[in-house]
């Protein structure tokens, strides 16, 4: 573990911005048309109880890192091949990250440059600033997110005053009952973003008071899922259900479309900046939470050794995982969600939490037997 | 110490190569800004595309009273079996790449346009260079590349002139639209709504149009004039809209803001003038019996401008019945516009789009042949009103105390 002390608005913010990395990127939801942004609300009620439980587990063992967590309640051989499990998925996650944001900048900013010499120097920025913990990270978050919110704002009042906003794309509202979102929820929302925040514990032991943990994670994901479901209802607005689901990247698509005063226009870029923000947080965070991981279950005298390595496989990783943009987006979709969210953001914290809990009571029972006695 | 002097020198020098960001940089003398793009389907089948590229010394900046010598645009043309080939011919053409983030313009030939536009857009929706904003028009007289060789006086980027007459009278003429790529990828692809695109025309010489020393008179030899609404169904011209109905059509879409309307009066034909000011439209679907109607609610204020005939305007029950007149008049030209579109059997108005988002389930049996067997038949109420707010500087005409 490091040693190192974040406050309690610090995990705010890197939570906040965790959580609308890629999101805000990749338009989530896209599945359920002009429903998108229910699906998302739909997803952070869900996320809620998520979060609630990933609280709950760390709660019973404050102050200690995953790792032997998991060996206290598994056993050593079990608890070291989740950690190990958790480890390798953390690590993957970060690579798709990596890898959706070098997609990102070459498919609408640099076509000619090699998707590689992009992700090296974004995965250096990560791995720099991973090295140098994460009081460093959180500090950074807390510039950031002034920054990110001025223009969040500024694109706010840019776009409703072109008049672009058409509220009657919305409509209909559940045109096909609520089936549609529920199951874009139960294949989308649910886990990108908001049952990804099991990432952070790896990072709640560092934070100063452990109440505030709860009150500041959940207030951060409404946050971000409101702010998601904002962005993606004027995605619609904007842009019409057909276009939205045809853009790769929605957000970039409605920023195209300011043109106010026939000077305020082509702005794209300016937006780039604040994504690539997001997802550097993102990335981070994965590489960190992975890097801790595996720290613990090596027995690395420090985490910062394993940085650069792990940062490294990371890097080849993302380059490696699929050959296409197209591949890449449809293990995102259709394959990692079930395979690997679903049993790893769910089932297995929620398992967990059952088995900690018949833990303590059977404690409790025996603890009380020899009073009674 | 010297160590880490020595690190940072090296990491500051590496950086260098990466912040300076010219992997794939293009310097401004080595790309062509092209101002406008026009499409001409040949006899053969080929397409002729035709770049108005911008001979950027020859504008003036700033305070500089005239810029070079010479035009403000260049000609080029290349031809190809799509748009995609056409672009790679002109790469063996022009000595320079050309760029299309500035392009704001994209005219169709109206024999394109009536053979369908589906096979040329994609490729401009698509390119990352390519902005969606760009207005897409068609040329109403014959091809795209006479259009665009035509020079204007004003403005100096004919463009700009192309896209701002649209802009200008789009709102506060009506009866022309300036439709951009993105409207008409969202009408294209939306049910129950046919798209619309605006019109451009050349008037006169088109020989004498080309020349620079035409824009050294006051009446020119060439020049541009907005067209009428040209109707697409399926992506193919089928119609031309012009006059009053095309009013209706810039009404409906709630693009136009002010218009002037003719009135005739006590036995005069066209003797008062209103100026509308403030437009507002109400469109809601209605399901009676199963079937869809549409209600239409169109509210105007404005000032009159013009009386040619003797009239009390103080005295508001005249002006009631002036105003009676009037929304009896709107009414009838609106049913007019409606008509006409419903005998094309091409739901510009969106009137599906509506019924889809209102009644979603009911839509569901409509939507098949929709601008055939629903919108050609659809029953639609119309109710207009106007109040004139005032009359101007001037209360009564002088014709009320002529001698």
């Amino acid at each position: 573990m490091e040693k190192a002390k974040i406050s309690s608005y610090q995990l705010f913010v890197l939570i906040f911005m965790f959580e609308l990395g890629s999101a805000l990127l990749l338009g989530i939801g896209s599945g359920a048309k002009q429903d998108a942004w229910l699906a998302i609300l739909s997803g952070l009620s869900v996320g809620f109880f998520l979060f609630y439980v990933y609280y709950k587990i760390f709660s019973f063992y404050p102050g200690i890192s995953p790792v032997e967590w998991l060996r206290a309640i598994y056993g050593k051989g079990i608890g070291w091949f989740f950690g190990f499990a958790m480890g390798i998925y953390f690590l993957y996650l970060s690579a798709r990250v990596l890898r959706d944001f070098g997609e990102m900048l070459i498919i609408s900013a640099y076509p000619e440059t090699p998707r590689f010499i992009i992700t090296v120097i974004m995965a250096l920025c990560v791995m720099y600033a991973v090295k140098k913990g994460m009081e460093v990270m959180a500090r950074t978050g807390e510039i950031f997110i002034i920054f990110f919110y001025f223009l969040a704002i500024a694109s706010f009042v840019l776009i409703t005053s072109s008049g672009l906003v058409k509220l009657n794309y919305l409509k209909p509202v559940l045109e096909n009952g609520p089936m549609p979102v529920l199951k874009t929820m139960g294949k989308e929302t649910i886990y990108i973003p908001f049952g990804e925040t099991l990432a952070f514990l790896s990072i709640f032991p560092l934070v100063d008071k452990i109440k505030s943990v709860k009150v500041a994670g959940l207030s951060a994901m409404w946050l971000s899922g409101t702010n998601l479901a904002i962005s993606m209802l004027i995605n619609i607005c904007v842009l019409g259900v057909d276009l939205m689901m045809r853009s790769p990247f929605p957000l970039l698509a409605t920023i195209q479309e300011i043109q106010l005063a026939h000077f305020l226009e082509r702005l794209d870029v300016l937006f780039m900046v604040t994504l690539i923000v997001g997802g550097f947080f993102k990335v981070g965070i994965y590489l960190y939470a992975a890097c801790i991981m595996f720290t613990e279950l090596f027995h690395v005298s420090s985490y910062r050794k394993t940085v650069y390595p792990l940062g490294l496989i990371m890097l080849c990783a993302s380059a490696m995982i699929a050959p296409t943009y197209a591949e890449h987006i449809d293990e995102g979709i259709k394959v990692v969600p079930v395979l690997l969210h679903l049993p790893i953001q769910v089932v297995f914290p929620v398992v967990t939490l059952l088995l900690i809990l018949w833990k303590e009571r059977r404690k409790k029972k025996n603890r009380q037997k020899p009073a009674s006695a | 110490m010297r160590r880490r002097r020595w690190k940072t020198a090296v990491a500051l020098f590496t950086a260098s190569f990466l912040l300076a960001g010219c992997w794939s940089h293009k310097e401004l003398t080595d790309i062509a800004f092209v101002s406008a793009i026009g499409i001409d389907r040949l006899e053969n089948g080929n397409y002729l595309l035709t770049y108005q590229i911008v001979n950027s010394l020859n504008i003036p900046s700033g305070m500089q009273i005239s810029g070079g010598q010479g035009p403000t645009v260049t000609i080029y043309q290349t031809e190809g079996k799509t748009v995609e080939d056409a672009f790679l011919a002109a790469g063996r053409e022009i000595s320079r790449r050309l760029y299309f983030s500035h392009t704001n313009v994209l005219l169709i030939g109206k024999s394109t346009a009536e053979n369908g536009i589906y096979p040329i857009i994609d490729i401009f929706d698509r390119n990352k260079e390519f902005r969606n904003t760009a207005s897409v028009l068609i040329a109403r007289n014959g091809k795209a590349e006479d259009v665009l060789k035509v020079l204007t006086p004003i403005e100096r980027i004919p463009t700009n002139r192309i896209n701002k007459t649209l802009e200008y009278a789009q709102e506060d003429v009506g009866g022309r639209v300036k439709t951009d790529l993105s409207d008409l990828l969202y009408d294209l692809t939306t049910e129950g709504k046919e798209a619309v695109v605006g019109s451009f025309k050349l008037i006169g010489d088109k020989k004498k149009g080309e020349m620079l020393e035409s824009l050294n008179q006051t009446e020119l030899d060439a020049y541009l004039t907005s067209g009428g609404i040209g109707i697409l169904k399926h992506g193919k011209l089928i119609d031309w809209v012009g006059g009053q109905d095309a009013l209706t059509i810039t009404w409906l879409l709630k693009k136009t803001k002010m218009t002037s309307l003719d009135l005739d009066w006590a036995h005069h034909p066209n003797a008062l003038g209103l100026q509308v000011r403030k437009t507002i439209i109400g469109m809601k679907p209605a399901m009676k019996n199963g079937k869809p109607e549409m209600h239409i609610h169109i509210s105007l204020v404005g000032q009159l401008q013009e009386i040619n005939v003797p009239l009390d305007v103080m005295d508001s029950k005249e002006m009631a019945r002036i105003e009676k007149a009037y929304e009896k008049n709107v009414e009838q030209q609106i049913n007019h516009g409606i008509r006409h579109m419903q005998h094309d059997q091409c739901d510009v108005f969106g009137f599906g789009e509506m019924i889809y988002r209102q009644y979603p389930k009911e839509w569901h049996s409509l939507r098949h042949h929709w601008n055939e067997k629903g919108f050609a038949h659809l029953n639609v109420k119309v109710h207009a009103n106007v109040v004139i707010a005032n009359s101007g500087i001037r209360t009564n005409p002088f014709h009320s105390n002529l001698k």
